[in-house]
């Protein structure tokens, strides 16, 4: 059977021939130092490549976004959305009519905020789609009543002469 | 446990522990410092582990500072209760094993100016003894080159870190019965690679 080489002269040999090709003198440290620095350089200059003006304008734009946000999901906000952004229809239009012989009252203007979907047949059918409108929306402010004043302040649409 | 070498702790002194404490600690702060601290004691250490097991002074050298370079990134994950030896030459065992698999082959480990390296370290030597060094060294890295990766970093952990088998089975992620079969297999290799001059008088 062969024998092994003896543990102490493979040890000396190993690490004779590992110092001399290997030098305690070798330092990596300046090369490392470099390599790191060469990593973190791209990052630092992104960052500061961003002129201040632009960070303030975007922290501004989004304070803006949020304020208006807070605001539309208020009850003072959702008082002024407005109910029905459809434009004036032929069916709306009658149904401005039909409101009007309900109430036996001249309506100077109306909106078509009233009227979304089926006309409806009264001032009645009006005032509950606006509260519909109202609950469906989540809001707890005090719904304004339909009366002429109020309606009158609406964004007006022309209102079609009765025949 | 893999051990410091005594010779890499000169570099910094009367109190190694609690000087690589204060520099971990500095790291962990950010502080680029501390890493200065731990290149300069265990650069030496973790160059001549590279070097023996991909024989390649280049590749060496970049495995030793990515490694270092990971450590800077990754010192959070370190429990600074451990020895941070260990854990640092693990990293350069297993990068230098992963390094040679990636190449596939077996990296030529003789060199051109071995005489030059050889005076360097030799410098109270005679021309006979330098010339006996160099051949000595020269028929070893030709013989370590005739080793596979395994078996070089069994030779490694073993002869130059002083592992036990238990700390090389930790190390290398095998059993230890796999430890002492690579070992037996790599000095039988060596007793018949090396030239009789090199052997042990029977």
């Amino acid at each position: 059977m062969q024998k092994t080489l003896p543990g102490e002269r493979i040890r000396r040999a190993v690490r004779d021939y590992a110092a001399s090709e290997m030098p305690a003198s070798r330092d990596l440290w300046p090369t490392i130092q470099r390599r790191l620095q060469e990593q973190a350089g791209p990052r630092v200059r992104l960052v500061q490549a961003r002129p201040q003006w632009v960070s303030f304008a975007l922290a501004a734009t989004i304070v803006a976004l949020l304020a208006i946000t807070a605001f539309a999901f208020s009850p003072v906000g959702q008082y002024f959305q407005p109910l029905n952004p459809l434009s004036p229809t032929s069916t709306q239009a009658a149904a401005v009519t039909a409101a009007q012989t309900a109430t036996g009252t001249p309506q100077p203007s109306l909106t078509a905020a009233s009227f979304e979907t089926a006309a409806p047949a009264n001032l009645a059918s009006a005032r509950q789609l606006v509260a519909t409108r109202y609950t469906a929306a989540g809001s707890n402010a005090a719904r304004p009543q339909l009366t002429a004043p109020v309606i009158a302040t609406w964004t007006a649409i022309p209102v079609p002469p009765p025949h | 446990m893999i051990r410091a070498e005594p010779v890499a702790l000169e570099f910094v002194g009367a109190t190694p522990e609690s000087e690589e404490s204060l520099a971990i600690a500095r790291l962990k702060r950010g502080d680029i410092g501390g890493l200065e601290v731990l290149v300069h004691r265990y650069q030496t250490q973790a160059l001549r582990t590279a070097f023996l097991i991909c024989g390649d002074h280049a590749l060496a050298e970049d495995i030793v500072q990515t490694v270092y370079i990971r450590v800077y990134e990754k010192i959070g994950q370190f429990d600074e209760r451990r020895p941070f030896a260990p854990w640092f030459l693990r990293c350069v065992v297993n990068d230098t094993l992963k390094a040679v698999q990636r190449r596939g082959r077996q990296v030529p480990l003789e060199k051109e100016d071995s005489s030059e390296r050889i005076e360097l370290v030799s410098g109270g030597l005679n021309l006979d003894e330098i010339m006996e060094a160099a051949e000595r060294n020269s028929v070893l890295a030709a013989t370590l080159s005739q080793l596979t990766p395994g078996q070089r970093a069994a030779i490694v952990l073993r002869y130059y870190l002083d592992l036990s088998d238990e700390e090389m089975s930790a190390e290398l992620n095998c059993s230890p019965g796999t430890i002492r079969w690579r070992l037996s297999v790599a000095r039988k290799r060596l007793r018949e690679l090396l030239p009789t001059w090199m052997q042990p008088a029977k």
